[in-house]
């Protein structure tokens, strides 16, 4: 669904009167979705009024004690601080860890959202590809002139990390991203959000944690870069939950 | 200090407070949504367990208290629903316990008298086709498939009543200013 027929849904989820389906992809769509986040907590709570208009009833006289005796028996979670924008890191010898980092890994690089690996395709057009993509990738992190901007897990996936290397003069950015556990039958992948629609760039599997990616398409500097763990490949809506994500300054 | 933050701070006075000022208006939305004592009661302590656990899950720039602990309540009740379909047999026995109040909720309930009738002027200035459709969903927690079926009208034309009748009911009640907090 487009973003304007998910914010058709908003007032409906608020009612959780959404079936399982359109409730999954709302979901996932509210994870990037600013504007849909804010119209969601509006109706919340025009939906928590609704509430006041249902008679109450008398708690039964040791509710209260149970609930107080099971919180003393429950340590409380705290989230992690929200994923905050580094619009730019102007350290150099950081710069060529991650350059360090993206060639030391084995380089699969995503051209053009189609999965490229040296092993799975031993044919001479894609080994010519994987090459020109890695220099590009490493030329673009090396590159005084790209931008850095981090990329912070959410509080689920606190061990991983990543960094997006945005050249404006190649349009086009690396991100190289770290900490990711095996995905299992999952996939990761990257999107590109602009305006609250996520695009797809590529479906990924990490090595070793690592994977380096490089986005052949300008990155606008109103747009963000995260990253999910998928269900399928080749979902076009962001269904599983996101594991990091760049917010700009 | 809020009671949400002082939650977040590990102190159960307010969480106790949320319970004085919340619980019993939790149980009648729980009960009446899946219409079952027992589940509506483990509902709303799993609600206040929920909130006690993760209090950095409310946000308090995008709303108040009351009302996301009533979503967590109604989610949690409309999964209820649909999960044991059975559970829709009422039992009514909902017998009065009677119980001291304290002056805190005396009060408590007071505001939520008030609300409560702002609320219902307001459901009354909706459509009627508009206020039905929000009861189905809402208090019945049906899907807007279930709400087009069981009024017999298209998808489309259920889901354009409960929206706009839930945009309606948000503007009259931003109008009557009953969307305050009452969390301090």
């Amino acid at each position: 669904m487009t973003h304007d027929q998910l914010k058709e849904l908003v007032p409906l989820f608020a009612l959780d009167a959404l079936p399982a389906d359109e409730e999954r992809e709302l979901e996932a769509h509210l994870k990037f979705c600013s504007e849909c986040s804010r119209a969601l907590a509006e109706h919340r709570e025009t939906a928590g009024m609704l509430a006041m208009a249902v008679p109450g009833r008398q708690a039964p006289g040791d509710m209260k004690d149970k609930i107080m005796q099971l919180a003393g028996q429950t340590a409380q979670l705290h989230t992690a601080p929200a994923p905050t924008p580094i619009k730019k890191v102007s350290v150099r010898g950081q710069r060529w860890q991650w350059a360090g980092l993206a060639a030391a890994c084995v380089l699969a690089f995503l051209v053009g959202g189609v999965v490229v690996r040296q092993l799975d395709n031993p044919d001479r057009t894609t080994e010519q590809q994987l090459v020109v993509a890695q220099r590009d990738a490493l030329e673009i992190i090396g590159s005084p002139t790209s931008v850095i901007i981090a990329m912070n897990a959410t509080a689920e996936f606190g061990g991983a990390y990543g960094k997006a290397f945005v050249s404006a003069d190649r349009g086009k950015a690396a991100v190289v991203v770290s900490g990711l556990e095996e995905p299992g039958d999952d996939v990761y992948t990257l999107w590109l959000i602009a305006g609250g629609d996520p695009r797809p760039v590529a479906d990924f599997v990490p090595e070793d944690g690592i994977r380096t990616i490089l986005v052949n398409t300008p990155v606008g500097s109103e747009e963000t870069l995260a990253v999910t763990r998928e269900p399928n490949p080749g979902n076009t809506t962001p269904q599983g939950p996101v594991i990091m994500a760049s917010i700009r300054a | 200090m809020s009671l949400l933050s002082g939650l977040a701070s590990g102190d159960q006075r307010c969480l106790a407070a949320l319970y004085d000022r919340y619980a019993n208006s939790a149980l009648g939305l729980a009960f009446k949504v899946c219409g079952s004592r027992t589940i509506a009661e483990d509902i709303v302590q799993e609600a206040f367990l929920a909130l006690w656990q993760r209090p950095d899950s409310f946000d308090a720039t995008r709303g108040s208290a009351g009302s996301f602990l009533m979503g967590i309540v109604h989610h949690k009740a409309v999964d209820a629903v649909r999960r044991e379909a059975s559970v829709r047999r009422r039992e009514e026995n909902f017998a009065a316990e009677p119980q001291e109040s304290s002056e805190d909720e005396v009060i408590e309930a007071a505001w939520i008298s008030i609300r409560k009738t702002k609320v219902l002027a307001a459901l009354s200035e909706l459509s009627l086709v508009q206020r039905e459709a929000l009861e189905l969903a809402y208090l019945q927690g049906l899907t807007y498939s279930d709400v087009a079926e069981r009024l017999n009208i298209p998808l489309g034309t259920a889901k354009t009543r409960m929206r706009d009748g839930m945009i309606r009911l948000r503007a009259l009640l931003a109008q009557s200013e009953v969307t305050g907090s009452y969390d301090s």
